[in-house]
């Protein structure tokens, strides 16, 4: 089964775009595609929440690392929020986490 | 499957387009083994990231043997393309930010034991992980 996408905006007015599934080489293009509909409407910031992925391989730290080069050259801000252990000890060990901002949302922020 | 008095096991998956599935018959195949929940999400990734050379750069078919032990696990990943020929491949992190490089990299900070052998044949990389 392909990676499925929520989509929603926060408190703060940040995008926050919600995948569920794995994030594996079938995800790329979907997700890359999300969020470069996501980035042509020019929020402010945009916000990948990873709650729902239980797997990220190297095809996904790529993408991230991609997503976030794109939103930067546009001037928009790009983090990844609730990061599960294991994913981020995957981003850890891939600097992926050197990179791209990792942040906590509030809970009331849902 | 075969499953022999010992407990030991063996089976073979195809490597085609989809991953997931793969991931989760493995997940089925490894769930009578040892391992601990970290070291069995690792073992996964390292298989996918086998899987995923095998997917781009062999461009041929790609099989799985996955071995059920006592107190270790191993899975082969085979390709008959024999790209994958640097035993020492994936020894050096990627630099930061880099978008290429992670696949052998995390195969080996993964698992206990990973051997890359080559041949006419083909190539094979042979991943470990000990149960706890």
């Amino acid at each position: 089964m392909g990676i499925r996408l929520d989509r929603q905006t926060d408190r703060e007015g940040a995008r926050v775009l919600i995948p569920i599934g794995d994030l594996d080489r079938d995800a790329v293009e979907p997700l890359s595609a999300a969020v470069g509909e996501e980035l042509a409407g020019r929020p402010a910031r945009l916000v990948i929440r990873m709650t729902h992925v239980p797997f990220c391989d190297s095809s996904g730290i790529v993408m991230l690392l991609d997503a976030h080069a794109d939103a930067t050259g546009r001037g928009i801000w790009l983090a990844l929020a609730d990061v599960g252990e294991h994913l981020r000890g995957l981003f850890r060990l891939s600097a992926l986490d050197r990179v791209v901002p990792i942040i906590e949302e509030p809970p009331h922020g849902r | 499957m075969a499953d022999d008095a010992h407990g030991e096991a063996v089976t073979s998956l195809p490597i085609g387009g989809n991953l997931s599935e793969l991931r989760e018959r493995t997940r089925d195949f490894l769930t009578p083994a040892k391992l601990g929940e970290r070291q069995e999400a690792n073992f996964i990734l390292a298989i996918s990231e086998a899987a995923n050379n095998v997917l781009d750069h062999a461009r041929t078919p790609g099989v799985l043997v996955l071995r059920r032990y006592a107190d270790r696990v191993v899975a082969e990943i085979s390709d008959e393309a024999g790209t994958l020929t640097d035993p020492r491949a994936g020894m050096t992190a990627p630099e930061v930010g880099s978008r290429r490089g992670y696949g052998l990299w995390l195969m080996r900070q993964m698992c206990d034991e990973v051997e890359i052998t080559s041949g006419p044949a083909g190539s094979t990389v042979r991943l470990v992980m000990r149960c706890d």
